[in-house]
C-alpha cells in the first residue's frame, strides 16, 4: 500500500476550503434550532394534553429514524413541493432548482437538531429546582423575568456538556451533506479523489480535518463551561466548605435535639 | 408532477421486510465484536497502566470525532490494500465484512464508556461485602456486581444500539443490500419514481425497529431492577412498613391458623426460597400488616 503524500497535501488544501461550509452548516443549524427546541422543551414540561403528545411524537420519530433517510426524503420532497407551490399557486416562473442546496441542508439538519436539543433542554430545565422559580416570583419578578434571570442561566450550565455533544455529532453528520450536493469538506475531497482514484488518501485527509475541528469545538465548549459555572465555584473554597460543613452538622444536631 | 400514491407504501413494505434480517445480522455481529473490544478498552481504562489507559482514552476520543461514513470508506478502500501488504487478499470478501469491521471500531468506543461508567457506578463496598462473606472473586462478580452493573449499563447500551442501527444505514453507500440498500434498489428499478413512498416505508421499518428495541430494553430494565423493588415499595409506604415484604415468606399460616416455618432447600451454599404454589396463595405473610 502506497500513500502519495503529495496528493494528500493537495487534497488537504482543497478540503480546507470546505471548512467554512461545514462550520456554517453546523453553527447556522444550531442557531436556527435553539429557539424552537427551547419552546418545545417548555411545551413538553407543561404536560399539556395535545402539545406534549405532538412533541413527543416528533422527537420519537426524528430520533428513531436514520438521518441519511431524513436527508434523502426531504431532499427529494422539498424541491418538488416548492416548485409545485411556486408554479401552481403563485403562478410565477420562479426557478426553485436554482437555489443553493445548502438551504435544504439547513432545513434537514435543523429538523433533526431541534428534536435532539429539545430533549437536552428539557433535562437541563428539570435540573433547576422548582423552588427557584417560586422564590423569584415571590420577590415580585414576573415569570418572564424569572426565566431569563434565574432559570435559564442555571439551566444553560447544566445543558452545556450535552449541547457540546450535540454539536460534535452535528458536525459529524454534516459530512452527509454531500448527498445534497453541498460542497463541504467531504464533497470536495471526494471530487478531488475521483480524478486519480486516490480514495484512501482523500478520506485520511478528511478524517484528520474532522478530528481537528472536533477538538476545537470541544475545547470551546469546555472553556465556556468553565466560564459559566463560575457561580458554583464560590462554595468550593476550603474555608467556605468548612463553614458549610459545620453549619450542616449544627443543623443536624439541632434537628436531633428537637426530635428528642 | 406525478401524484403521491400511498398504496405503493404497502406494496413496497413486504419486499423490503425480509432484508430486516440482514440489518439485524450486521447489528448482532457488530454488537458481539464491538462489545468484546469495548470490554478490552474498558479494562485498559480501569485497570491498565499509564500507557494502556492513554491508548484506550485516545482511541475513544479519536473515534468520537470521526464521522461513520468517513470511517466506512477508509475501511472499504483501505483494509484490502493494507491486508494485501501482508499477503491476504480480501478484495472478493463480502461487503458485510467491511461494514461489521467499521461499526465494530465505532461501537467499541461507545461500549468501552458504557462498561466503564457502569462499573464505576457500583459501590466498591458491594464487592468487599461479597468477598467478606466468603464468595470467590468470580462469584462476587457474577452474583453481586454484574446484576447491578448490567441494570446501570442497559439504558446506555440501548442508546448505543439504536445509534448503531441508524448509522448502519450508511452501509448502502458501499453497496450492501440491507433495508436501506433494498429500498434504494427498488427506487432504482422504478427509475427514481415512487421514491417518496419507498422512503416512507423505510421510515416505518426503522421507526418500528427502534420502538421495539426501546420497549424491550425498558422491560428488561424493570426485570433487572427487581431487586430494588422491595426498598422502593417500603419507601413509598413510608412509616407503615417496618419490614420488607418478602415475596416468599418463611413463616406461613397453615389451614388451622398456626405459624409454620417453611422448609428451605439448601443448594450450593446459597439459600433458595421455595416458590409459593398457586394453591397456597391464601397464606398470608407474617411481616406484612393487613
Amino acid at each position: 500500500m502506497e500513500i502519495e503524500s503529495g496528493f494528500m497535501w493537495e487534497t488537504f488544501l482543497v478540503a480546507l476550503s470546505g471548512i467554512p461550509v461545514t462550520l456554517k452548516l453546523t453553527f447556522v443549524t444550531l442557531l436556527i434550532s435553539t429557539p424552537p427546541a427551547f419552546f418545545m422543551a417548555l411545551g413538553k414540561l407543561k404536560e399539556h394534553k395535545i402539545s406534549s403528545k405532538v412533541i413527543g411524537f416528533y422527537v420519537s420519530f426524528v430520533r428513531g429514524t436514520p438521518i441519511v433517510l431524513q436527508i434523502l426524503f426531504f431532499y427529494s420532497l422539498l424541491p418538488t413541493v416548492l416548485n409545485c407551490f411556486f408554479k401552481n399557486i403563485l403562478h410565477s416562473g420562479y426557478n426553485v432548482f436554482a437555489w443553493n442546496p445548502i438551504i435544504y441542508a439547513y432545513t434537514v439538519f435543523s429538523l433533526n437538531t431541534i428534536a435532539v436539543l429539545s430533549e437536552v433542554f428539557r433535562s437541563a430545565l428539570l435540573t433547576v429546582n422548582a423552588g427557584q422559580l417560586e422564590a423569584a416570583m415571590s420577590i415580585g419578578e414576573t415569570k418572564f423575568q424569572a426565566y431569563t434571570r434565574i432559570i435559564i442561566p442555571q439551566a444553560m450550565v447544566a445543558a452545556l456538556p450535552n449541547v457540546g455533544n450535540t454539536t460534535v455529532s452535528l458536525l459529524k453528520n454534516t459530512s452527509l451533506a454531500y448527498m445534497m450536493t453541498v460542497k463541504d469538506i467531504t464533497a470536495l475531497a471526494k471530487i478531488e479523489a475521483a480524478i486519480g482514484y486516490n480514495y484512501i488518501e482523500a478520506y485520511l485527509v478528511i478524517l484528520m480535518i474532522y478530528v481537528l475541528l472536533c477538538t476545537v469545538v470541544q475545547l470551546i465548549f469546555s472553556f465556556a463551561e468553565n466560564v459559566l459555572s463560575v457561580y458554583k465555584k464560590r462554595l468550593t473554597k476550603t474555608a467556605d466548605k468548612r463553614t458549610n460543613y459545620i453549619l450542616s452538622r449544627a443543623a443536624a444536631v439541632f434537628a436531633m435535639l428537637r426530635a428528642v | 408532477m406525478r401524484p403521491f400514491k400511498p398504496g405503493f407504501i404497502f406494496e413496497v413494505l413486504p419486499q423490503i421486510l425480509p432484508y430486516t434480517l440482514v440489518t439485524l445480522g450486521i447489528m448482532s455481529g457488530t454488537v458481539l465484536f464491538g462489545s468484546l473490544l469495548g470490554l478490552l478498552l474498558a479494562a485498559g481504562k480501569l485497570k491498565g497502566g499509564k500507557a494502556l489507559r492513554g491508548i484506550a482514552d485516545g482511541y475513544t476520543y479519536f473515534i468520537r470525532c470521526v464521522p461513520s461514513i468517513v470511517m466506512l470508506f477508509i475501511i472499504y478502500y483501505g483494509l484490502p490494500e493494507l491486508l494485501l501488504g501482508f499477503g491476504i487478499n480480501i478484495n472478493n470478501a463480502d461487503k458485510a465484512v467491511f461494514v461489521i469491521t467499521t461499526f465494530t471500531l465505532m461501537f467499541s468506543a461507545t461500549m468501552s464508556e458504557v462498561f466503564r461508567s457502569s462499573y464505576l457506578a457500583i459501590d466498591p463496598g458491594q464487592s468487599e461485602a461479597g468477598l467478606s462473606i466468603g464468595l470467590s472473586r468470580w462469584q462476587t462478580f457474577r452474583r453481586i456486581i454484574f446484576p447491578q452493573a448490567s441494570a446501570v449499563a442497559l439504558p446506555n447500551f440501548t442508546n448505543a444500539l439504536v445509534n448503531l442501527m441508524k448509522e448502519g444505514t450508511l452501509a448502502y453507500t458501499i453497496g450492501l443490500i440491507d433495508i436501506m440498500g433494498k429500498g434504494q434498489l427498488i427506487i432504482g428499478l422504478n427509475h427514481g419514481s415512487y421514491a417518496l413512498e419507498t422512503y416512507i416505508a423505510l421510515f416505518i421499518i426503522y421507526w418500528v425497529l427502534t420502538l421495539v428495541i426501546e420497549t424491550f430494553s425498558r422491560r428488561l430494565e424493570k426485570h433487572l431492577l427487581r431487586g430494588l423493588k422491595v426498598h422502593s415499595e417500603a419507601e413509598r409506604n413510608g412509616s407503615k412498613l417496618r419490614f420488607p415484604v418478602l415475596k416468599n415468606p418463611l413463616l406461613l399460616r397453615d389451614s388451622e391458623g398456626s405459624l409454620v416455618l417453611r422448609k428451605i432447600k439448601q443448594t450450593s451454599g446459597f439459600l433458595r426460597m421455595p416458590v409459593r404454589s398457586q394453591s397456597s396463595a391464601k397464606t398470608e405473610s407474617f411481616f406484612s400488616e393487613d
